[in-house]
């Protein structure tokens, strides 16, 4: 979806504090932590106030010629001018370096539950996604939802230390230093809250537009690396078209969007963060000007102005900070938003609450009525009924988009039917917890996955199986000669998408990796499109053995392969047309036989001879 | 100036009067605004321009990329690339924003304030900046660890980032093996030690700005203690002694900033290297789109070709195609035939003098021609998240409505595009995924149908397409190709039966070739050569191996200066808006520096004034007053102290954090 500026919505103050709440509850568990870090600043703070103090000493007693305040007679009563001046010099390092002490802990502690926060918001994201069903993954993009994972995520730690914060401090500050303050002189310190209500008039008034902003060039950003993510990802796809040029400037006209937007966004932040030093700037001169009439009047002593000053500082400081950094802050709480509304969809295939682990099966497996569609509401399934018995192996055969993989996804629990049950050993799959289901399902799916690692894991798969099974898949799949021959063996490593790979070595590889799994029921999706008949025979006489007791369903387009099975179910249009056994379905004489005559020679067995007839 | 407002103060201090407090009050308010609007200024110029150049590096890094030659992208993970071009840039674009800008001003304000500092008192002076060979050494040591350290972060980061994008591009996969529970364990894992490798930077700055502070600390002291002892000597007199304290407040600032911009910059800098590690991958030469399409036969002859350094895949192939014929390459999986199309594709590239086409040596045609001239339909169908009209118009971006169509129908989507509630609208997901295998494999071949080239390479095009359809599409494709010369590979007879022409792959070698139906003995359209009898080469030297890329050397290499000079080269355009950030820089620097004296002068005016304060005044000193008053409320304004400058640093910094 395109993001406009037209289509946000300025989120309401209930959902901010909604926000607040959230992110704050990431924070408990770190609470100590975080606490320590808020502790050791105030007391950096309350470092930063007595800092002046020596160098007043030094000023009024050992060149003024004062007395020492009361509180230091019974320590430097006796000490001379030099003495009390190396006693200053002391202190000032000695002040210097706990206040620096104090940042060191406070900064790594506040480092640390940020990051903390951050790993905890990304594992739970992640996790999340891997809940959430394929339905939801079919309309997402891999370049947004990575997007969210590896960059939205970290706001978490901007929002906390960029904004509550200093925020908090802001306001701990406050209320302390109108209650000092207000010790001295009442009016001066109320003179201090004097920038208070222009100050929230500011924030409410430019932050709405600010989070607007950040919004819509946080989405602008994350569609541009969505999109740059698959234009590399099908870099092979681009090149073969010669769309080098195309691509860019597509790019290139998303990067100035989101160009355009981002420094809008800065313009008003800026803006905002002129308006906030002005009203700052106009506090300090009110306090100046009314302190200095006050001492003029003899009031307040020179000392106390210098306090109110110097608290005035620290509490100007973090709200300069936050109205400096509020862009970033916006962006950061953006980001939180694009998190939680990932973490607010409920997965649509879930364990039922009353759901049990599927106890080992027999794999006896039932289609009742089902009836399924995608999201754009197509009937893709109209009524299916089939039943496979324990150790019966089914072909499934059909016109592309029958919905052979669709009714096989729903045996693996990808979706749920709308109407009618799929049922296993009499277990309605939405009654059993879906890991267990899918412990005694085995998938291999029609488009090969292979990750960026050695064969022996593609194969393995992160079951801890040891080489020796690895192996013994690989033989099965007829994969071990041509992995042999690779530099490393088992232990190559394949890109991503195995492109130096062959299409026949990629399947076999994916169909290695199902025979590596012993379930009841296993279903192959096309496990041998890109392979020749001959070494489809092999791999088929070895899969038959592995396959023997244990339910089988496979999608194929070759009548060859679809011979072999048990029954063949030829579904058209979301319905089965015709089921029985190849010699049942000749006679027949249905669309099945019709097929079978006019694309095989009688035997299924097309391309060995075919082969001796063209290099002879 | 510092001496004006010293004289200024001083003969203030003999007639003070609230309407001068007004005035200083007015200053302030003056200074406050100035220093707002400069720093206004300040921001746009420079951060906009870092934003520029970090955009427009984005840019010509995914330029980049896309004309990198295929075995490079076979080599590197799209997470990985992912995470340098952003969050490595993100690092370099810090460098050249806020850390700059961040640069200057120290350089400026430091100039300035030593300065005036030296000519308040040369021997004080001395004393201050004792401690900045420490800081140096501090600094350097830091800058070193820093750079590793920030590295190895974000290399871990893009392992991270990798891993993600695979798992959520292979969800399907995670989920049919039941695998989500192990992938999020791991996931975590690598989560925990990407934050124990973070911490370990941020505990090491952690330690080097308090011990930054604690050095100024004890610069601080040692002017207390030199200067205070100076006084009591009656070599230097209060008001020039509190004046030089107030230049070296305005020096903590430039101090801390210092470190911070070391790290900004040993951050960029590891960034920019991993950057420049794809930078120096060599892209495809850009070749001129211009001139005639080639056309003509197609001649292999001795080709050899083998995968980096791998085994041989080809060896010793020799055919010739005339124009118009329908070739059918067939084999065993793994014999070569893939392998075969992608050297004509030139998506590898064959060895000079192998393949030529219209007489003209692959290797010589211009890409952006032979990508016009010869399309392919490949093995895995590749689709973007866009309208399925949109997908198919992807090699033809100025095709009508209607000629997407026709292709889409030639192409058997018909029945399809009837279901679809949107026709050639409908949007479909990132890898179409709610088409089915066979939908996608005929949305691939209608992008090929509608481009026209005269060559046409469908791999294994029609491996998820029922018998039926493929019939039909492929009456339809050769209806319509008049003189165009098609390949097929296939494993189906029915799909062979539509060639003129089979070359029978195996190991690598033509094992045969003929004519699929045995028919039309006049026409030899194809000449097979090199079979069992072509010498076995096996030798390395036979072998096509691609030069290496400079990837490797690139690594670990420092800081490169035609990186360096590429980066400026990106500033060139702004340098109008450098050098107006400098001078608006320079005064914001002034500003700064004016600021606590006026203050102090308000300060002192009131002190001065007063001849009853409340609590008993300190004594005054010499011809002028009140040290005291400046030198304490002036750090408490405007000059930055530690607390201050930390809130000054996340201003400067902007959206570092």
């Amino acid at each position: 979806m395109e993001p406009t500026e037209d289509s946000y919505q300025s989120p309401s103050r209930a959902e901010t504090r909604r926000l607040v709440g959230r992110t704050v509850g990431y924070l408990r568990p770190h609470r100590p932590r975080f606490l320590g870090g808020v502790g050791l600043t105030g007391l950096g703070i309350l470092l930063d106030v007595v800092k002046p103090i020596p160098l007043a000493i030094v000023l009024d007693v050992v060149l003024g010629g004062a007395n020492l305040p009361r509180w230091l007679q019974p320590v430097l009563g006796g000490v001379g001018r030099d003495g009390i001046l190396a006693f200053a010099a002391l202190s000032i390092v000695l002040l210097t370096a706990s206040r620096g002490a104090a940042t060191v802990a406070a900064t790594y502690l506040t480092i640390d539950t940020g990051q903390r926060m951050v790993n905890d918001l990304r594992t739970a994201l992640y996790g999340h996604l891997q809940k959430l069903s394929l339905r939801f993954h079919n309309q997402q993009q891999t370049g947004d939802l990575l997007y969210r994972v590896m960059s939205d995520t970290y706001s978490a730690q901007g929002l906390v230390m960029n904004g509550l914060l200093p925020l908090a401090s802001s306001a701990v500050m406050l209320a302390g230093m109108f209650a000092v303050m207000a010790g001295y002189d009442v009016e001066l310190a109320l003179v201090a809250l004097v920038v208070c209500p222009p100050l929230y008039f500011a924030i409410t008034r430019i932050s709405g537009r600010i989070h607007q902003q950040a919004s819509v060039s946080r989405e602008a950003e994350s569609a541009l690396y969505a999109r740059a993510e698959s234009t590399i990802g099908a870099v092979k796809l681009v090149q073969a078209y010669g769309r080098e040029d195309g691509a860019v400037a597509e790019f290139r006209s998303g990067s100035d969007r989101s160009l355009a937007l981002s420094l809008k966004l800065y313009s008003t932040q800026t803006v905002f963060a002129f308006v906030v030093d002005s009203v700052l700037a106009v506090g300090t001169a009110a306090l100046v000007w009314l302190g200095a009439r006050h001492v003029l009047d003899g009031r307040l002593g020179i000392g106390e102005l210098t306090i109110f000053l110097s608290y005035l500082k620290d509490l100007y400081g973090p709200i300069q900070s936050v109205s400096h950094n509020l862009a970033e802050i916006s962006s950061s709480r953006a980001g939180l938003e694009r998190v939680f509304k990932v973490l607010d969809i409920e997965p649509d295939v879930k364990d039922a609450p009353h759901a049990r682990p599927l106890p080992p099966v027999t794999g006896h497996v039932r289609f009742e009525n089902v009836h399924f569609a995608y999201d754009d509401g197509q009937p893709v399934l109209a009524g299916v009924d089939l039943e496979i018995r324990p150790g019966e192996h089914v072909a499934l055969l059909g016109p592309t988009g029958a919905g052979k993989s669709t009714l096989a996804s729903l045996l693996g629990r990808f979706y749920d039917p709308q109407a009618g049950r799929v049922t296993i050993d009499g277990h309605d799959l939405r009654d059993v917890t879906v890991l267990s289901l899918r412990q005694q399902v085995t998938v291999m799916l029609q488009e090969q996955i292979l990750f960026h690692t050695t064969i022996r894991e593609n194969i393995a798969f992160g079951s801890p199986r040891s080489d020796e099974e690895v192996r013994r898949a690989a033989e099965r799949a007829e994969a071990d000669t041509f992995i042999e021959r690779l530099p490393d063996g088992y232990d190559t490593v394949i890109g991503e998408d195995g492109s130096t790979l062959s299409g026949g070595q990629r399947q076999r590889l994916a169909l290695a990796r199902a025979l590596l799994r012993s379930a009841p029921i296993v279903i192959l999706d096309e496990p041998t499109s890109a392979l020749d008949l001959d070494t489809e025979e092999r791999v088929w006489a070895h899969v038959g053995d592995l396959l023997a007791g244990k339910t089988a369903i496979v999608i194929a387009h070759r009548l060859s392969s679809a011979r072999r099975a048990d029954r063949i179910v030829l579904l058209d249009g979301g319905r089965i047309l015709e089921q029985g056994s190849h010699d049942e379905l000749l006679a027949r004489r249905g669309t099945y036989s019709r097929l079978w005559e006019s694309f095989g020679d009688g035997k299924g067995n097309l391309e060995p001879e075919l082969l001796a007839a063209v290099s002879g | 100036m510092p001496r004006l407002v010293r004289h200024i103060l001083e003969s203030l201090e003999k007639e003070p009067s609230p309407r001068l407090i007004a005035i200083s009050c007015a200053a302030i308010l003056g200074l406050a605004a100035g220093d707002s609007i400069l720093f206004f200024f300040t921001r746009r110029i420079l951060i906009g321009a870092s934003r520029d150049v970090e955009f427009e590096m984005r840019e010509d890094l995914f330029a980049h990329l896309l004309r990198l030659p295929p075995r490079w992208h076979r080599k590197s993970r799209v997470g990985d690339v992912m995470s340098r071009a952003v969050n490595d840039l993100s690092a370099v674009r810090m460098m050249i924003g806020p850390g700059i800008m961040q640069a200057a001003n120290t350089i400026v304000v430091g100039t300035i304030a030593v300065t005036l500092m030296a000519l308040a008192s040369p021997t004080l002076t001395l004393v201050a900046l004792a401690i900045l060979p420490f800081v140096a050494v501090a600094t350097q040591v830091m800058g070193k660890v820093t750079h590793r350290r920030f590295t190895a972060i974000q290399e871990f980061f893009s392992e991270i980032s990798a891993s993600a994008q695979e798992n959520i591009s292979g969800v399907r996969l995670v989920r049919a093996f039941a695998r989500e529970a192990t992938e999020e364990r791991r996931f975590d894992a690598k989560n925990r030690e990407f934050r124990r490798r973070n911490l370990g930077l941020a505990r090491l700055n952690a330690l080097y700005f308090p011990m930054l502070q604690a050095l100024v600390g004890v610069g601080f002291a040692g002017v207390l203690w030199v200067g205070g002892r100076k006084i009591l000597a009656g070599e230097l007199t209060v008001p020039r002694y509190v004046e030089f304290n107030l230049y070296l407040m305005e020096l903590v600032w430039p101090a801390i900033a210092l470190g911070w911009v070391v790290n900004l910059w040993q951050r960029g800098s590891a960034s920019w290297n991993r950057m420049a590690e794809l930078w120096a991958a060599e892209p495809l030469a850009v070749e001129s789109a211009e001139g005639p399409l080639p056309g003509g036969p197609l001649e292999v002859k001795d080709l050899t070709f083998a995968y980096d350094s791998g085994p041989p895949v080809l060896r010793n192939i020799s055919l010739t195609v005339e124009p118009g014929t329908t070739v059918a390459l067939v084999g065993r999986t793994g014999s070569g035939k893939s392998t075969l199309l992608n050297l004509l594709l030139r998506l590898e590239e064959p060895p000079f003098g192998t393949i030529r086409l219209g007489g003209r040596d692959l290797r010589d045609t211009p890409l952006p021609l032979l990508r016009r001239a010869l399309v392919a339909v490949p093995q895995e169908t590749f689709l973007f998240s866009d309208t399925l009209g949109n997908n198919i118009a992807i090699g033809r971006p100025g095709a009508t409505p209607a000629q997407v169509e026709r292709a889409a129908l030639e192409a058997g989507l018909g029945p399809d595009l009837a279901t679809f509630p949107k026709g050639l609208e409908t949007i479909v997901g990132e890898r179409g995924i709610t088409l089915s295998g066979g939908q996608k494999q005929r949305t691939a071949l209608a992008r090929a149908l509608l481009t026209d080239a005269p060559y046409l390479v469908l791999d294994d095009a029609f491996s998820s397409v029922d018998t039926e359809t493929e019939e039909r599409i492929l009456e339809a494709v050769k209806a319509r190709s008049g003189t165009r010369t098609v390949f097929l590979v296939s494993h189906r007879l029915s799909t062979i039966q539509h060639a003129d022409v089979v070359v029978v792959l195996e190991k690598g070698r033509v094992a045969g070739d003929g004519n699929a139906r045995g028919a039309s003995p006049g026409r030899r359209p194809l000449r097979g050569a090199g079979r069992a009898t072509a010498p076995l080469r096996r030798s390395r030297g036979g072998v096509a191996v691609a030069d290496h890329l400079p990837e490797d050397e690139a690594q670990g290499r420092g800081f490169d200066r035609g990186i360096l000079r590429r980066l400026l080269s990106l500033a060139v355009p702004y340098r109008g808006y450098a050098g107006g950030a400098l001078v608006v820089l320079f005064l914001e620097s002034v500003a700064q520096l004016a600021g606590p004296l006026l203050t102090g002068a308000a300060i002192d005016l009131v002190f001065s004034s007063k001849e009853s304060p409340r609590k008993g005044a300190p004594p005054s000193w010499g011809g002028s007053s009140s040290g005291s008053g400046s030198s304490l409320a002036a750090p408490a304004l405007s000059t930055p102290s530690p607390a201050s400058t930390s809130s000054r640093s996340s201003r400067r910094s902007g959206s570092c954090s």
